[in-house]
């Protein structure tokens, strides 16, 4: 009798390097994973101080045992709408080679094994995600997650956003202005 | 030198190395002197250009060097040469000999923990000699310092001969041989003999450095300059005065040392660093352990998690509300003994500022040679110790500081004659503890700033309209600005208007201050105040909104409470604040960053008149909480740099608190006024 395996033959002859373990978790209805070997731990939320000039998705910094970590709301980063803070939220820090960075979660879910046969590659269409951000689709168990590249979507790029304080002055301005013609 | 090793030497400099910057200057100007014609117009242009960058910021250095390197590249087309460091077909107009660097490749047999350790313990030793060869320039009768130097030269040729490393024992032992000469009475030890045996150790340190960078089994490339000091050591034993020496700085006929130092009284010279020449040989009295930085660092940082969260215990309302006794007595007891341990590992951070003054030493002898001034360059209080965090940090102004004292402040010794004064400069660098603050002081005995010339300048330059009403020490402010010189002659040292703007905001960056002290005709002294540790923030925390900030109390001159007519309106958008007859920048934190629920009348909040000089403003915030010390820290890879955050730090109730940065924020809201205007 054929293995199940030799069906696939071509494909997976050699394990796919995006395989193993994966951390899932929500935003809003969406399940995403991001590599567990990559994750230092999971905290509740915490109070959370915002840092001026940042870019938006940057919410701001946290305090985890005397260290200082910055926190990136995932959702914002997505374009999605902000993450409300409710009782499931989570903060998942990450450790890469050139940084630690905490990212806001609506909901963590558990840790699945993703095999190399369950992985596919990302459609260029479809996806809210920018598919750059993304390993490729997983659907263990019947159910699809997005493989998140988390080096990818962290690496340090507009943090410091200088416009917002331009910004917010000028909607100051239009609000002062629209005052004084009333 | 010629134009290979200069492009080569320019691709390893490191922009944040001022005294390597130095160095190259020295030898791209060398260079272009023995130059001729289109080459030599082109080296001209770059000495220009390196001169004009070389005292500015990182950036502009970055810039420099990277320009430079084109312009040398031009010069090589020029000379028929491909610029990819290939041998030259056409003997340039500078040295007939051979042009390769020559490699050198580290054993893979090397541990590397050896190799360490050979490194820190060869860069003592030659720190050592190098500070006894500049300490004998001002005793030449003391034995016991040429027997230091001896021993220097001597461990470091045996220990690298024992490493097999060649370039380094060659020579070491060339130098030794130069060096037993004079102390077995055959040569007098003279001013070549000191310019060899420095420059012999500089090339030494720079080999050290290079292993030190690269590792086992790695090639590194010898430094400029290897193969020509070898020769000039044995030509110099030989008693062949060998003209190319004059490419540094001294004539190679000696001049005894004695002439030089004849005007000098011996009171002066021991008022120096009482570790001088008469005591026992190297090994000093205290034992002591080396332990490696992280390690330290890792260390530093539990005890300040365990202030923290000792005061998280203290704090809670169980405690504080509670009437539990015993329990208060023994969490008192216990945050007491944390606060110990606190202060102890913080002192163990400390490191005396030593090696740094040895470096002025140096640097202001070499400075004062090449500008034929006499200068007697003294230093006090080299044992004061600060956080090594802060020690580069504190070179940078100094080395501006004194070449300014030496390049304008000392006068040539024909004019100090001439004004009656004796023909040795004095320079003073010295270093003191007051109140929690340490005080670093150069002092110069020259001819000190005409408060004339400065307000004359000024007003050319449309700083300020009159002198009226401006104190002394409010006119020497104005030489920290940048573009700022009164200097009637741009030399290669000094004189672009760019020196004391670094020196201010280095200055600023230790969150110090800087004074001046000066009488026209008789000196000048500057005096920079900061505090010992950059680790501790002393600061008053600020509401604006829900958020809260800490501002550093170094930069705060006062807080007020304004009246309506305390402010003015200009162009119906910058606001100012009439403070003690002057105007100053309102500046709305709640706009800068963007937060929500602050008070915005003007009147019901709190202006701090922040800044220094000309670069002060008053921000508006609430309200003044309270006075605190915190533990500074970086706030992550990737969001270290916000403009306007200087750290963040760990509130008592566990949050994190932004320190702000005043000089960050005036730059943000200049920049706002510009983008909004």
């Amino acid at each position: 009798m054929n293995n199940a395996t030799a069906v696939k033959g071509n494909q997976s002859s050699k394990v796919d390097s995006r395989a193993g373990k994966y951390l899932t978790f929500f935003l809003d209805r969406e399940e995403y994973g991001v590599e567990i070997l990559k994750v230092q731990e999971i905290i509740g939320r915490m109070p959370i101080t915002p840092v001026p000039l940042t870019s938006k998705y940057i919410r701001g910094v946290i305090n985890l045992r005397g260290k200082i970590h910055p926190i990136m709301d995932l959702k914002i980063k997505f374009g999605m709408d902000e993450t409300p803070m409710t009782d499931e939220t989570c903060i998942i820090v990450i450790k890469t080679a050139s940084m630690m960075m905490g990212v806001l979660v609506d909901k963590v879910s558990e840790v699945v094994n993703v095999a190399s046969g369950d992985i596919e590659d990302t459609p260029s269409f479809g996806a809210d995600v920018n598919p750059e951000y993304l390993l490729g689709i997983g659907k263990t168990g019947g159910q699809v997650r997005l493989l998140l590249d988390i080096e990818k979507v962290i690496t340090a790029s507009d943090i410091i956003n200088m416009k917002r304080a331009a910004d917010g002055e000028k909607k100051e301005n239009v609000a002062e202005s629209k005052e004084a013609k009333n | 030198m010629n134009l290979n090793h200069l492009a080569i030497a320019l691709i390893e400099l490191d922009p944040e190395n001022l005294l390597d910057l130095e160095e190259f200057k020295k030898n791209l100007i060398l260079t272009q002197k023995k130059a001729r014609g289109r080459i030599k117009d082109i080296l001209e242009q770059a000495c220009v250009e390196i001169e004009m960058w070389s005292g500015q910021d990182l950036d502009s250095r970055r810039a420099g060097i990277i320009h430079l390197g084109e312009l040398l590249d031009q010069a090589m087309e020029t000379g028929g040469v491909k610029p990819s460091g290939a041998k030259p077909k056409k003997t340039q107009a500078v040295e007939p000999k051979k042009m390769e660097t020559s490699k050198f490749t580290l054993s893979k047999e090397f541990d590397a923990d050896l190799l360490n350790e050979f490194v820190v313990e060869s860069k003592e030793c030659a720190n050592m000699a190098e500070s006894a060869i500049l300490d004998w320039e001002k005793n030449p009768n003391n034995k016991e310092l040429l027997n230091t130097i001896f021993r220097g030269f001597h461990t470091i040729k045996g220990t690298s001969s024992f490493l097999n490393l060649d370039c380094i024992k060659d020579v070491a032992h060339q130098a030794e041989s130069m060096l037993a000469r004079v102390r077995d009475g055959q040569d007098n030890f003279t001013i070549g003999h000191a310019n060899l045996a420095l420059k012999t150790l500089d090339i030494i340190k720079s080999i050290l450095q290079r292993m030190k960078s690269s590792g086992p089994g790695r090639q590194i490339d010898l430094p400029l300059g290897h193969q020509e000091l070898l020769e000039e050591l044995k030509n110099f034993i030989f008693g062949i005065r060998d003209s190319q020496t004059e490419n540094l700085s001294v004539e190679p006929t000696a001049k005894p040392l004695d002439k030089a130092q004849s005007v000098r009284k011996d009171t002066e010279a021991s008022v120096e660093k009482p570790s001088a020449a008469s005591q026992a040989p190297d090994q000093s009295a205290e034992s002591t352990v080396r332990v490696k930085i992280d390690r330290l660092d890792k260390l530093l940082d539990t005890v300040g998690e365990l202030v923290i969260a000792q005061t998280m215990v203290g704090q809670d309302e169980l405690i504080v509300g509670g009437k539990n006794h015993e329990l208060n007595k023994k969490i008192s007891q216990a945050g007491k003994i944390v606060r110990e341990l606190y202060d102890l590992s913080m002192v163990l951070r400390m490191m005396p500022l030593k090696g740094t003054f040895q470096k002025m030493v140096r640097l202001a002898r070499d400075l004062s040679q090449k500008n034929n001034k006499m200068v007697n360059f003294i230093t006090e209080g080299d044992d004061i110790e600060i956080d090594r965090n802060m020690v580069d940090m504190v070179a940078d102004p100094l080395v501006h500081l004194i070449r300014n004292a030496i390049d304008h402040g000392i006068e040539t010794p024909e004019e100090r004659r001439r004004v009656g004064k004796s023909e040795e400069g004095r320079i003073y660098l010295t270093a003191g503890h007051v109140e929690g603050s340490i005080m670093l002081t150069v002092w110069d005995d020259g001819r000190g700033l005409n408060r004339q010339k400065v307000v004359d300048k000024a007003i050319a330059k449309g700083l300020i309209d009159s002198d009226e009403r401006m104190t002394d020490q409010d006119i020497w402010q104005i030489v920290f600005q940048p573009g700022f010189s009164t200097a009637e002659q741009v030399t290669e040292i000094s004189g672009r208007g760019v020196g004391l703007d670094v020196v201010s905001q280095a200055v600023e960056a230790l969150r110090g201050r800087i004074e001046v002290r000066n009488t026209e005709g008789q000196g000048c002294a500057f005096v920079m105040r900061m505090p010992l540790t950059m680790a501790i923030t002393d600061g008053m925390v600020v509401k604006v909104g829900a958020q809260r900030y800490i501002l550093p109390t170094a930069n705060i001159q006062k807080a007020v409470r304004p009246e309506e007519s305390d402010i003015h309106t200009v162009n119906l958008r910058a606001e100012m604040l009439l403070f003690r007859d002057e105007l100053l920048p309102v500046i709305r934190l709640h706009r800068l960053f963007s937060i929500p629920d602050a008070l915005t009348q003007l009147t019901s909040g709190l202006l701090v008149v922040l800044g220094e000089g000309q670069r002060r403003c008053a921000l508006f915030v609430d309200d003044l909480l309270y006075q605190t010390q915190v533990v500074t820290k970086l706030l992550g890879k990737g969001i270290n740099n916000v403009p306007g955050v200087a750290g963040g730090a760990i509130m008592g109730d566990g949050t994190v608190g932004l320190i702000l940065d005043v000089s960050g924020i005036i730059g943000i809201a200049r920049q706002q006024s510009n983008i909004t205007t």
